[in-house]
């Protein structure tokens, strides 16, 4: 198993990017809502290399209810990574297996 | 009809302070609340979604609301006023601006242009068998040099009729097309412009429809450079570049924005004239770049590896 980071470096209601590759590019999105963890590869479905957030740990739109991607404004559910309006309409994030053991959360296998 | 570019974007969004962080570190100045400038004061606009001063937004995900055309006099205001009055409402607002809607059914405005004409220095350098750029002693790499994007390039639009929007520019405001992309799009430039485009567009299903990226010129490549490390400096996201396209020449540097939508940087775009003859080849990834590089982290030649010396 990897250590993605501790439970608390996920703000409550927030996003956190993990994982980051050789360029610094984090692979994984972490979603904190009550007392899960949803997490989600760092692409869009719309395009190989379409990578999320805008920002560091920047991925979720104005009231935090949605993930946001900064390419063209796509909206996806967070407990199951749809989208609900956007260029990937009726396509969804690719979900990544993590559990939280000990305060941290780890990656159950390889996204 | 003497249009010369796009003016202000107008976008209704609802995370309105990353998107002021995002465009001030891009580069643009806050003139007015909300009204960030380009030197020539050319402006993208922020509004609350929910403001009720905004035009509607269109059923997709897109948060521009209005594309507001910048053309040279009120001659030129009043023609297009009346050739658009033939089949569609035009509204004047108080300002004495022009609203309508284009045949993609995209929100446009015209406006005497609040651009001004720049006067500035352009990226200057040595090159073998060429008079020297810089003058002895006068360094081109300067890190702290300010990197402020000069004028509003172009926008790109996904639209669900390609032939349909195109020639709306084409018929009805005398835009000129210089390339075509087949079964994508044409690259657009109108009269009072000699850049190689000012819109471009991607032929999509109607889901999609929206703002594909917008992009504003810098000095040159250098500056486009010096800009795009410093954002991926304070973490912003890189998304393609950076490189140098092919049809238009222009360098880019493009970055996913909290507008949810592409922020190009671009340098050194081809100008056009009359004389010009269109080229057209199928969309490819050759046809889209002549080169693309990706930012890594620096380093430096030293001596033995770590742990050898």
């Amino acid at each position: 198993m990897t250590l993605l980071c501790r439970l608390e470096d996920i703000p409550e209601g927030g996003a956190r990017g993990v994982l980051p590759n050789a360029r610094g590019r984090d692979g994984v999105v972490l979603l904190r809502r009550g007392g899960r963890v949803y997490a989600y590869v760092n692409n869009c479905p719309h395009y190989d290399r379409a990578p999320l957030g805008w920002r560091k740990d920047a991925f979720l739109n104005g009231d935090g209810t949605r993930i946001l991607c900064a390419a063209h404004g796509a909206l996806f559910r967070i407990e199951d990574g749809v989208c609900e309006i956007g260029p990937c309409l009726g396509q969804a994030l690719t979900p990544v297996p993590v559990r939280i053991e000990g305060g941290a959360v780890w990656l159950d296998a390889p996204p | 009809m003497r249009i010369i570019g796009p003016d202000e974007l107008i976008f209704g969004v609802d995370n309105i302070e990353a998107c002021r962080a995002f465009l001030s570190d891009y580069g643009l100045s806050e003139s007015a609340p909300d009204c960030f400038e380009a030197l020539d004061r050319t402006a993208v606009i922020l509004r609350d979604r929910n403001d009720p001063a905004l035009p509607p937004p269109l059923p997709t995900a897109t948060r521009l609301r209005e594309t507001i055309w910048g053309v040279e006099d009120q001659a030129t205001l009043d023609a297009i006023a009346a050739e658009l009055s033939k089949d569609r409402e035009v509204t004047v607002d108080a300002d004495g601006r022009l609203h309508t809607v284009d045949d993609g059914g995209f929100r446009i405005g015209f406006q005497v242009t609040r651009r001004i004409v720049l006067d500035l220095p352009p990226e200057r350098i040595n090159s073998p068998g060429a008079a020297p750029g810089r003058a002895p002693n006068e360094i081109g790499a300067n890190e702290d040099a300010p990197a402020r994007p000069r004028t509003l390039s172009h926008i790109v639009f996904f639209v669900p009729d390609m032939d349909r929007m195109a020639n709306f520019y084409i018929d009805r405001l005398g835009f000129v097309v210089t390339d075509k992309f087949t079964n994508t799009g044409p690259f657009l430039r109108p009269q009072a412009n000699d850049d190689h485009h000012v819109l471009f567009m991607i032929q999509t299903p109607e889901y999609m429809q929206g703002l594909e990226h917008l992009a504003f010129h810098m000095q040159g490549p250098t500056e486009l450079m010096l800009a795009g490390s410093r954002m991926v400096k304070k973490g912003y996201e890189s998304f393609w570049g950076p490189g140098r396209h092919k049809f238009g020449s222009n360098w880019f540097w493009y970055f996913n924005s909290p507008l949810g939508t592409h922020v190009e940087y671009d340098a050194d775009m081809d100008k056009h004239d009359g004389d010009w003859t269109l080229r057209e080849v199928p969309m490819s990834k050759e046809a889209a770049q002549m080169f693309l590089f990706e930012n890594v982290a620096k380093w430096a030649p030293g001596g033995p590896p770590p742990g050898k010396g």
